[in-house]
């Protein structure tokens, strides 16, 4: 496609030649024409001057040779009439020599036959070869007629007339070469003449021409500077009005007051009477106006005026744009989010002075330079031509505010708080626009919130589990008692009562660590792929004993493929032993309580665990207080931190724990959690347990 | 301490903990040393207990599920409560404004102040020492802060 393209422009470079007519200028081309007439009305006036002069010859050749043959013809009759052959010979000879411009005479009867001549008819034929002689019509000897058979040479026939009637004719054969001769000098006497006014008015009216031409050259330049962008051009054609001078309003806050830029029918909101206020609607109303009288001029005047108001309103128009360019370009380059626009195919065109700060490139390094990949993920370059608001019809399309990452000169990786639109016009798409926040001050304060929180979360778990330490420490105190009492006394059953104690409490102190590590910990899921369902298995071996203990029987149940799901198993495992040890704790005394632990996967959206019992259950007070602190109904039993880690461990996960609880019906624990895959967990794997 | 259990010699005491090795440890201490004594590990049970047989001493936890010991406490302390001069040692390991401000519930309650306050971890000699001089001089009340 690229080389038809440079094929077709070969096939068009260079230029046709261009007429010569089509490269003068105006004026010459105007004088060219006038010239041209000028000449073919002198030629055409030769031609008539020329045929009016012939004919005017003609016909005094006629009228005196008329004169001739009716001499002759009253002395040729009776030679006629007898056929004397000689005389007539004689006669016409004599009349011939007298005449010099007669070359030749012939006298014909009524038969036509040739009675006599001027002179031999040879040797007239060796002198004029192409002469016709003697070969008069009969039909032309009743009238007298006149005929040219050359340049020079003209023949006339005239009839002889005896008694009304018709007896012969005269032939004669005269030159006009003194008529032509005249004629030529006349004609090269006008020619010249002709010429000479040609050249003067050429002379003359060249200037003329130029003079009326000079506008349009002038505005032609003017015209060229405009569009070069110079328009600090004044125009002077016809008188500037004053209109403040001639009408004497006093307005003088009017725009046209004392503006000498623009004529005032061009300025918009004249408080003129009974205009309309802007221009060209109130044109009409000026055009009676006196000021508008006073200044008319001809057409060249009003193109002038209509070129200053041209560059008036580009003026005009240039300084808003400008303004509007100012005000826009300083909004973007000093606005306090970062900005950067591309054109449609992604290449730099606005890059802002927050982009700047951030990126460490100046704008001179970016813009036409670098592309949208440079700075941010390959995913923002999809994201932006999603559809982002319907109102009946596709409005707008990008992303909202969402935390990303910007690319720095020197290759960091920055966290931003990015958004981004596309721009279209119609259905032309004109690029992209990017806006964003530097994040990085936001997450470290968003980490020490969380720091703080937890700090704050752990002081309040400290003080809270010092009073189960101190029950853990009393159960201690109490076993060791027991059990030196039973030693004492040699009692085994209160030996073994006083260490089952100890046993005891050191496990509960166990937990407590543990639930307290989970809890303080920094710490990213590990996300390996494993089988929930083995991790419920081992919750309820593990929780089995205790369940017994306490008269509770678990039962799980699976629902869904749950293979092949990313997990933090130890986390899981952790949660699903807190949440069962509570549903156990939870247990209703004097019956047989019951816990279900379901599994189920949906369709590789996520999985949910469930734990439900049907123990004392929770009052909606504590509910909505369960996951924000240290919330227990297990009175010192409890600390509130195993559901505190709980919600930690799933939080990490990216999931959500709900609770659905009734007072002395049960409890209901619900956990959700994605699906992750593999390459999610590869990039999760950086946190320590 | 033998001179102890020879004086409380038939005292009874009921130990109220929903902790069960708590009631336990107090009550082989209490009856190492001459008490007779009945455990509940929840504060309707205690209840029942110290009013089928009203003891010389209640050693009482303020936080257990259910029924707390605070609520137990202010029964057994109300005005129109014929057990109400039984001396009272409050066994508790909360010691401040953690999570229930007990001391100030009894102030506005109006009503007579715990006869003994033991933080834990108790120890046996602590609790002793408390004990008796709740028995020996049962108009002492606690200094509440």
């Amino acid at each position: 496609m690229k080389n038809l393209t440079v094929l077709s422009r070969l096939q068009f470079r260079g230029s046709r030649p261009i007429p010569l007519y089509r490269k003068l200028s105006v004026h010459n081309k105007v004088l060219l024409i006038i010239s041209l007439l000028t000449l073919l009305l002198g030629l055409l006036g030769v031609i008539a001057f020329q045929f009016g002069l012939k004919v005017h010859f003609i016909k005094e050749y006629k009228d005196n040779f008329q004169t001739v043959t009716d001499l002759l013809s009253n002395r040729l009759v009776p030679m006629v009439l007898i056929g004397d052959s000689a005389e007539v010979n004689r006669l016409l000879s004599e009349e011939n020599q007298f005449y010099e411009s007669i070359l030749y005479m012939t006298v014909t009867d009524r038969n036509g036959n040739t009675l006599g001549q001027s002179s031999d008819q040879e040797e007239f034929s060796l002198q004029y070869p192409q002469q016709a002689l003697g070969n008069t019509s009969n039909d032309k000897k009743n009238s007298q007629d006149i005929k040219s058979y050359d340049k020079n040479i003209m023949e006339m026939v005239s009839p002889i007339i005896h008694d009304g009637e018709t007896i012969g004719a005269i032939n004669i054969l005269f030159s006009t070469s003194s008529m032509n001769t005249f004629i030529r000098r006349l004609m090269t006497l006008y020619l010249t003449v002709l010429g000479i006014l040609v050249f003067i008015f050429f002379l003359t009216v060249r200037p003329f021409l130029r003079y009326i031409t000079r506008p349009i050259i002038t505005l032609t330049r003017i015209a060229d500077e405009i569009s070069l962008g110079n328009l600090d051009l004044d125009i002077f054609y016809g008188k500037h009005v004053n209109c403040w001078e001639i009408k004497e309003c006093g307005h003088k806050d009017c725009a046209a007051h004392t503006n000498t830029a623009v004529q005032c029918w061009f300025v918009d909101g004249t408080p003129c009477e009974g205009y309309e206020p802007k221009f060209p609607e109130k044109l009409e109303g000026c055009q009676k106006c006196e000021v508008y009288k006073t200044h008319k001029g001809d057409e060249i005047v009003q193109l002038a005026d209509s070129f200053q108001h041209m560059i008036y309103m580009l003026k005009t128009s240039r300084a808003e744009l400008g303004k509007s360019y100012k005000f826009q370009r300083n909004m973007i380059q000093n606005s306090l989010i970062g900005v950067i626009a591309t054109n449609e195919i992604g290449v730099i065109k606005i890059f802002n002075l927050v982009a700047e700060n951030l990126t460490g490139y100046s704008e001179s390094e970016t813009i036409d330079k670098l592309t949208l990949n440079d700075f941010f993920p390959e995913e923002v370059a999809v994201k932006i031509k999603r559809p982002l608001i319907y109102d009946y019809g596709l409005v707008l399309r990008g992303f909202r505010p969402m935390e990303s990452e910007i690319t720095s000169k020197n290759k960091e990786q920055i966290p931003v708080r990015l958004s981004g639109i596309n721009l279209y016009e119609g259905e032309e798409h004109l690029g992209n626009v990017f806006f964003f926040q530097d994040f990085r001050e936001v997450k470290r304060l968003r980490q020490e919130l969380i720091h703080s929180e937890r700090l704050s979360a752990t002081g309040q778990a400290v003080a809270s589990i010092s009073h189960s330490i101190k029950n853990i420490l009393d159960g201690l105190l109490g076993g060791v008692y027991v059990y030196k009492k039973g030693s004492k006394i040699k009692s085994e059953m209160d030996a073994q009562k006083g260490w089952n104690m100890i046993e005891k409490n050191i496990d509960l102190i166990s937990e407590l660590v543990i639930d307290l590590l989970n809890f303080s910990k920094e710490r990213k899921p590990i996300l390996q792929k494993c089988d929930p369902k083995s991790i419920v298995e081992d919750v309820i071996k593990t929780m089995e004993n205790k369940a017994r203990n306490n008269n509770v029987v678990m039962t799980s149940e699976y629902e869904g493929n749950t293979d092949n799901v990313y997990l933090d198993s130890h986390g899981l495992y952790q949660c699903l032993m807190n949440l069962v040890s509570n549903a156990i704790d939870a247990s209703p005394s004097g019956r047989t309580g019951h816990i279900i632990l379901r599994l189920e996967s949906r369709n590789g959206k996520g999985i949910i665990f469930e734990v439900s019992d049907d123990g004392i259950g929770i009052n909606k007070e504590i509910q909505n207080e369960l996951f924000r602190g240290m919330v227990s109904t297990k009175g010192s039993k409890g600390t509130g931190l195993g559901l505190l880690v709980v919600n930690k461990i799933i939080s990490e996960h990216g999931g959500i724990i709900e609770v659905n609880s009734e007072e002395n019906k049960g409890t209901c624990f619900r956990i959700w959690l994605p699906k992750s895959s593999n390459n999610n967990s590869d990039s999760r794997i950086s946190g320590t347990l | 301490m033998d001179y102890l259990k020879k004086e409380n010699s038939g005292k009874r005491a009921v130990v109220i903990d929903d902790e069960e090795d708590l009631t336990t440890y107090f009550s082989t201490i209490l009856e190492e040393n001459g008490f007779s004594v009945k455990t509940a590990n929840n504060a309707e049970d205690g209840e029942k207990l110290v009013r089928e047989e009203p003891p010389d001493l209640i050693c009482l936890d303020l936080l257990m599920p259910g029924r707390t010991g605070i609520n137990l406490f202010l029964r057994l302390r109300r005005r129109d409560e014929p057990l109400r001069d039984i001396p009272l040692i409050i066994i508790s390991g909360i010691k401040e404004q953690i999570n229930v401000d007990w001391k100030d519930i009894v102030k506005r309650s109006q009503i007579r102040v715990p006869n003994g306050f033991i933080e834990k971890p108790v120890t046996p000699q602590r609790l002793m020492r408390v004990v008796n001089d709740v028995l020996n001089n049962p108009s002492q009340e606690v200094q509440l802060g």
